[in-house]
């Protein structure tokens, strides 16, 4: 069975059909891009597999379990959304932890899986800087940093890059790869599960 | 550019001189005694020892600041509610919020307070007691300066993204909204909650009709004061001047100090560059 399962997804905004019939299935551990042109539905199936959105009809499978009705906060799915979201009133390293204090998570574990996550996206002289202090390319890290930390069962990037001039761009794609490659080759040595990517 | 500044400067000081000569006159109508001719004469504190040695005036003082602070939090706690919820479930419902809470505005002190005894007076409970009536009068009077200038500094904040990106890390929206989003809008209910202050702060009609005598503010003690020493009802008046100042240096200084860290230290960070 595969690990995501989209089923007859169909979503509409009133009378506008965004998504007819949709039929998916990803397999565990991969990297998954959906291309297309603007406005044909990408961000919404993002958006329905993390629960953002509700679906009009269909049914969404995670790890063999119906999550369509599940609330996004229980999901165990990250997300690294267009604008980032980074939270304005706090630094790297309080966006990044956010998650984990949520959970309640120990502090000295807290405070070990910021570091090495902030270490593996490469910020770690911008850990007390808020978000307004960051570069485009660097609040885009933190963001991911603040996504993975979680260790969701799958990442979901929509348009990461679009916010990014094309010169950078090209670099973050690579450094996103990079960033994932490293999660996967981590699972064997260390605590780090790899997510299953949507982008 | 120097000339403009030393214009600009010129004109800021002009609106200034302006805007302080009522106060400036009135510090000085408290301090002597005679003032028929050009100079005033027969320089006194008496008009301050007098008042800050009458228990009555020190308990109106404090009767007003105590009052000031239970109607600003109830109403800036309803509206941060009745903004999350429009916000984020019932968007086509603000422009109706926004009407209901703009209402106040249109609202005489008299007609508020004969509206509110007429419907309560008789009233059994708590709802029947005229400290109650009068805290409720208030936070009707001051909702629409706090509605306006929290909304308006919910407006630079991308509510719904931020919300969302909350949920997606576990947290539920109620405590992402006062995690996240009401400390970035800080400034604006500190603002509004100034603003507030001194409505309640320069408010007669309310209390005069809803509590007369029971409840005497710094405002009743003012009208007394000015019916027998004219002297004295300056230096009251100069004293609620100096209170609302300091309240509101104390909490603009808080306010620059703690909250809004993004703000502050973005301008610490580009006067670094």
């Amino acid at each position: 069975m595969a690990y995501i399962q989209f089923r007859d997804i169909c979503k509409n905004y009133g009378q506008h059909e965004v998504l007819k019939n949709i039929n998916l299935d990803i397999e565990k551990g991969t990297l998954v891009t959906l291309l297309g042109p603007s406005g044909c539905g990408k961000s919404t199936l993002l958006r329905c597999l993390a629960g953002l959105e509700t679906v009009t009809s269909g049914k969404v499978f995670l790890d063999g379990k119906d999550i369509t009705e599940v609330n996004p906060k229980d999901r165990g799915i990250g997300m690294v959304f267009q604008q980032y979201s980074l939270f304005p009133n706090m630094t790297v390293e309080q966006n990044v932890a956010f998650g984990l204090k949520i959970k309640k998570t120990d502090k000295a574990v807290i405070r070990d899986k910021v570091r090495d996550i902030i270490d593996i996206v490469g910020l770690k002289d911008q850990v007390k800087q808020y978000p307004s202090q960051l570069s485009g390319g660097q609040q885009q890290r933190a963001a991911l940093a603040r996504a993975i930390v979680t260790e969701p069962k799958v990442l979901l990037l929509d348009e990461p890059l679009s916010a990014i001039d094309a010169l950078l761009r090209h670099s973050l794609q690579i450094e996103i790869r990079r960033i994932q490659q490293f999660l996967s080759r981590m699972t064997r040595t260390r605590p780090w599960s790899c997510p299953t990517s949507f982008t | 550019m120097k000339k403009h500044q030393t214009g600009s400067v010129i004109i800021l000081l002009l609106i200034l001189v302006w805007l302080l000569i009522p106060l400036a006159v009135t510090i000085i109508y408290s301090l002597f005694q005679n003032w028929t001719g050009i100079i005033p004469r027969g320089f006194s504190l008496k008009a301050y020892v007098e008042i800050f040695s009458d228990p009555a005036f020190l308990t109106a003082l404090g009767r007003t600041v105590l009052i000031c602070i239970i109607p600003i939090l109830i109403t800036i706690l309803l509206v941060l509610l009745a903004l999350f919820v429009t916000e984020l479930f019932f968007p086509g419902l603000e422009r109706i919020v926004q009407i209901i809470c703009m209402i106040p505005y249109t609202i005489q002190g008299v007609i508020l307070s004969v509206s509110i005894l007429s419907m309560y007076v008789a009233n059994k409970t708590f709802l029947g007691n005229r400290l109650v009536m009068l805290i409720g009068a208030y936070c009707i009077i001051i909702l629409p300066y706090i509605y306006q200038g929290i909304r308006n500094g919910m407006r630079a904040v991308n509510m719904p993204v931020l919300i969302e990106a909350a949920e997606m890390l576990g947290s539920s929206r109620i405590y992402a909204y006062f995690r996240i989003i009401v400390p970035n809008i800080i400034s604006s209910v500190i603002v509004s909650s100034l603003l507030a202050v001194g409505i309640i702060f320069g408010d007669y009609v309310l209390v005069r009709n809803l509590d007369g005598s029971a409840f005497q503010n710094i405002q009743i003690y003012l009208y007394q004061a000015m019916k027998s020493d004219s002297m004295k009802s300056s230096a009251v008046f100069v004293v609620i001047m100096a209170v609302t100042f300091a309240i509101s240096a104390v909490v603009l200084k808080t306010d620059a100090a703690d909250v809004n860290p993004d703000k502050r230290r973005t301008a610490e960070y580009r006067n670094m560059r």
